[in-house]
């Protein structure tokens, strides 16, 4: 399976960029409502103090737009020569993975979209990326302190980049899946600044994007104060140069894997346009397959799951027993999804499977497993990562395998955080795959809100677990499901 | 409250404070330390442009240079220009491509370095003389954390308190004896002193626990050049080129812990600044008033912000009382996220052990295990499954080993351990893992140990490793709303309209938010 090191950034300074045309992205990123949005963080760029925030569904193209409007914007300066830079554009994201698709998007943007044609040392000298999976052997300038000559800053958080700023510089901040942060973490830039003796200038604006429903890791206290809730609040109430710009339609999701979550979490206000894919069964590949350990004893199952996926892009395989108790990995659990993983990925050509789990320690009994595998390459379109990690990420095929069903007092990992469903069930680009028991989840989360009915500090989980409950409904509803019995 | 009973709130509620924080309590006042550790205005890797930069980068710059330029030394060389050049040019490039300096400081420095490697060359003399310093035993760190968590016995409950985190400049461990020898470097020499000594003899009183043997120094050069060496715990005699002095102040570990019990006193419960007066005769904690407008207060850069944060509510005017209270609000959601963090500052019940550390490159080593199973799910393999976390680094082969069950650590490193490079090397029945460098904040408590091993790659501390999930103790959330705070309060009637825009920004979001929840 796919092991994460280093990603260059340096290699992707020498690619040859090839993308779809200028016009379609400029009807894209022209029309409500990224019009809206594109015009109002060109204010901040050009200068003009405002706060912009965009609660954005799963799959919106908010990273895509960023790395869009950025590259349209410096491609007049990025490459002059003997240009020094009293401003500094600063994208924010999570994970090194977001950072290192943001540079290759912004890239493509600037290189093969606006033709901007320049040697990938003069970007290295505009460009700063930091992260701790960062790597740039051949240009290591992209690694190095903010000096005048750069003008792109991408991150993996605030303190890479406050603690590298060596020279005075007014600050645009672009930070993406900022749906977790409070606003608590938002003030240490502004903090940054007026400590280093700036408060007057240094900032001249941020745009967050995020998705209120995807804040997971939070407790109760923490989510009264999410950065996204207090703008939209302070919008609503009219504040100057705070804005809100909803975007509701998700360019990842294809419409039927989407259903179960636009019911649950979003109201219905999620129009998935993402392409579906249904699985082509090759049964001489799948024959040799299951000859692996693991698989042979699910055999019989992943023939079932295989017939449905040829017809259906989500498909739901119901377990009749829940996670175990005590534990944070299933061994069955995961050798099923290992073996589904490792059977998909020689049927989907070269799309990317990843596994999504709860836990840790459930992501390194499948990891473990593969790297027992007897065949002399293990698959390398297949990767395993845990919701937390995952957050803002997409792959092609997902197979999410739930963690804890049971109820133990509303403390397992769905009931005290019911977003991160949410997150697990929207990776998806083409197809998905769930498995765990949703009637014994759905029944523990019914439990839990009626137990809590009367608690007021209780509200806002209870609305997660509403959410929870409608998705799970969702779920069960769905025609394309299998039923397993692991005992 | 009393003290004593606040103080049993610290298992649930624990709280870290700086060595250099409770030694500012302790030498001067206990209120100015408070806000030191509360409301201070600059996150710790936030450096104004607008200063030199003086002090930190010729910190830093010794900090990547020392562990050469003493091997350099041990091994005889008589040249300290030399051995410094040769040092620089040996980690020029991992410091410059991970760290926070660049060829220019080192240039613009190099004479201040000199100068404090020529008070640490005396020294290190010294240590070779009469503390049987030599090539083959001696071990540098440089930066190398130091943490003292206060333990609860069942009967007795806190005995012995001093939550404290510090980072002496300078470890130099005797691996043979055990002996240590703590270094400081100071750049300013008339100017706080007490507050110098109360900080090492901290460090001292914790590293105690771990090796009883320990002398702290202070290594102080002056801008006009005046090398200083003071020695708090024996005299040294005569030093040639470099003044000495001893100073023997007796025990202060009372007045060091009684200090850092009313700092966790002032954070977390009320009623805590009257006791810190009622204890100013029997313990001679300090605590002035700024509203009194007389010095020390009238010198202070905290003045304005202590008077609003230790008013009575009617001292202050309603907007502000509101701000204030609002703050509140945020400072103990961030202060109990704060303690759920130190609550697991090191997990050692998850602790795992490995049989050798390597360095790959300057940002990543790789450790491995043999394991004594084939059972691919079996606890002994599953245990290394410790998720995407910070982690601390210890050898059992150190001599400033761990204490866990004393609460006192000293890891040799931390970093980033995530479960997704841990490889299962079949043909051997081996573990994997990586841990890398967090971020270039810490280049400076990690290059020196990349440093170390290039230079002593075979030494015992790099096996028998004991790897610990954990947290790194930062407060930068909770500096960034104090930021906040006295950004608000100093700004609000500026006629700057960026500015005053930002700060009605700002304030808008706390009272909004807050109110809300009241």
């Amino acid at each position: 399976m796919n092991m994460t090191n280093f990603y260059d950034i340096g290699a992707l300074l020498n690619r040859n960029y090839v993308g779809l045309g200028q016009q379609n992205y400029e009807i894209l990123f022209g029309a409500s409502p990224y019009k809206e949005l594109k015009e109002r963080v060109e204010e901040i760029l050009a200068g003009n103090q405002a706060v912009i925030v965009a609660p954005g569904v799963p799959g919106a193209g908010k990273t895509t737009f960023y790395a869009y409007i950025l590259a349209k914007y410096l491609r007049d300066d990025i490459c002059r020569e003997g240009i020094s830079f009293d401003y500094l554009y600063i994208y924010i994201a999570p994970t090194n993975d977001l950072v290192r698709d943001f540079i290759e998007k912004f890239l493509k943007f600037l290189r093969g979209i606006f033709g901007v044609d320049c040697r990938p040392e003069i970007l290295s000298r505009r460009i700063r990326v930091y992260g701790s999976k960062v790597s740039a052997p051949n240009y290591p300038q992209l690694l190095k302190a903010i000096d005048d000559e750069v003008v792109l800053v991408a991150s993996t958080d605030w303190q890479r980049v406050a603690a590298r700023i060596l020279a005075r510089k007014e600050q645009v901040y672009l930070i993406d899946e900022a749906s977790r942060m409070t606003f608590t973490r938002f003030f240490i830039s502004i903090a940054d600044a007026i400590a280093k003796g700036n408060a007057k200038g240094d900032i001249r604006g941020f745009t967050v994007i995020g998705d209120e429903n995807q804040a997971i890791g939070l407790n109760e206290e923490e989510r009264r104060y999410l950065l996204l809730s207090s703008i939209r609040e302070m919008a609503e109430k009219g504040s100057d140069r705070v804005y809100v710009i909803p975007l509701n339609v998700s360019w990842r999701l294809p419409e039927d894997t989407a259903k179960p979550i636009k019911v649950g979490f979003y109201n219905s206000n999620l129009i998935g346009r993402g392409t579906p894919l249904k699985v082509e069964p090759d049964y001489a590949i799948i024959q040799k397959l299951m000859r692996e350990k693991p698989c042979q004893k699910y055999s019989k199952y992943i023939w079932d799951i295989l017939q449905v996926a040829s017809n259906h892009p989500l498909v739901h395989i119901e377990l009749s027993k829940h996670f175990q108790i005590g534990e944070k990995y299933d061994e069955k659990r995961a050798e099923l999804g290992w073996c589904l993983a490792y059977i998909l990925s020689s049927l989907v050509g070269n799309r990317q499977v990843s596994v999504v789990v709860p836990y840790t320690q459930m992501a390194f009994a499948v990891r473990i497993l593969s790297s027992a595998i007897r065949t002399s390459r293990p698959p390398q379109n297949v990767r395993v990562v845990t919701i937390a990690s995952y957050l803002g990420r997409e792959d092609d095929v997902i197979i999410s395998i739930f963690g804890k069903e049971q109820a133990s007092q509303c403390n397992t990992y769905y009931l005290r955080d019911p977003y991160t469903f949410n997150v697990q069930l929207s990776r998806q680009r083409n197809a998905l795959f769930t498995i765990g028991s949703a009637d014994i989840l759905r029944v523990s989360a019914e439990y839990c809100i009626k137990i809590s009915e009367k608690k007021p500090e209780k509200k806002i989980l209870i609305a997660g677990w509403e959410k929870l409950t409608k998705t799970l409904e969702e779920l069960q509803k769905i025609k394309s499901s299998v039923t397993i019995d692991l005992a | 409250m009393d003290l004593s009973r606040c103080l049993e709130g610290f298992s649930e509620r624990p709280l870290l404070i700086p060595a250099k924080t409770i030694a500012l309590g302790a030498s001067l006042c206990v209120k100015k330390a408070y806000l030191s550790l509360m409301v201070d205005g600059t996150p710790s890797s936030h450096v104004p442009y607008s200063q030199s930069f003086h002090a930190q980068r010729i910190h830093d710059l010794l900090t990547y240079l020392l562990p050469q330029v003493t091997y350099n030394l041990l091994d005889g060389k008589q040249d300290l220009k030399e051995a410094v050049e040769e040092a620089w040019a040996s980690i020029r490039d991992a410091v410059e491509q991970y760290g926070n300096l660049t060829a220019s400081d080192y240039e613009k420095y190099r004479n201040a370095v000199l100068g404090f490697l020529q008070i640490y060359a005396a020294l290190l003399k010294w240590l070779q003389k009469y503390k049987g310093f030599s090539p083959d035993n001696t071990l540098v760190y440089t930066e190398r954390m130091l943490v003292s968590m206060p333990q609860k016995s069942l009967l007795e409950g806190y005995t012995d308190f001093l939550p404290m985190v510090g980072i002496p400049d300078v470890t130099l461990v005797n691996a043979k004896s055990g002996y240590v020898a703590l270094i400081d470097w100071k750049t300013s020499l008339e100017q706080q002193n007490q507050l110098h000594y109360y900080q090492l003899l901290a460090y001292r009183y914790v590293l105690q626990k771990v090796t009883t043997d320990v002398d702290v120094f202070l290594a102080y050069l002056t801008p006009k050049g005046k090398k200083r060496l003071v020695s708090l715990t024996r005299p040294l005699g005569d030093i040639p080129e470099v003044e000495t002095e001893y100073r023997d102040f007796g025990d202060m570990a009372e007045k060091i812990k009684i200090t850092a019990s009313l700092l966790y006193g002032l954070t977390f419960c009320k009623g805590m600044l009257k006791v810190a007066v009622e204890m100013r005769k029997q313990y001679g904690i300090r605590a002035f008033n700024a509203r009194k407008e007389k010095p020390p207060c009238i010198y202070c850069n905290y003045r304005d912000v202590c008077k609003y944060r230790f008013a009575k509510k009617n001292e202050l005017q309603p907007e502000e009382a509101r701000l204030r209270s609002a703050f509140y609000k945020l400072y103990r959601i961030v202060l109990k996220k704060k303690s759920e963090e130190y609550k697991h500052f090191i997990e050692s019940e998850k602790c795992v052990k490995f049989n050798r550390l390597i360095f790959e490159g300057p940002t990543t080593i790789k450790l491995s295990a043999t394991l004594t199973t084939r059972q691919l799910l079996s606890d002994e393999v599953m245990k290394y499954s410790l998720g995407k976390t910070t982690v601390y680094v210890f050898s059992g082969k150190d001599r400033l080993n761990i204490k866990f069950d004393d609460g006192i650590y000293s890891p040799m490193l931390f970093g980033r351990y995530e479960d997704d490079e841990v490889e299962y090397i079949r043909d051997v029945n081996r573990l994997e893992a990586k841990i890398r460098m967090i971020s270039p904040t810490f280049a400076v408590r990690w290059l020196p140990v990349y440093i170390l091993y290039r230079l002593r790659p075979n030494a015992e501390i790099f096996s028998n490793i004991v790897v610990c999930p954990g947290r790194v103790p930062m407060n930068i959330e909770l500096k960034a709303i104090a930021t906040i705070e006295n950004a608000i309060v100093r700004f609000q009637q500026t006629n700057d309209e960026n500015l005053k825009w930002t700060i009605d920004t700002l304030r808008t979001i706390v009272l909004s938010t807050t109110d809300e929840y009241d």
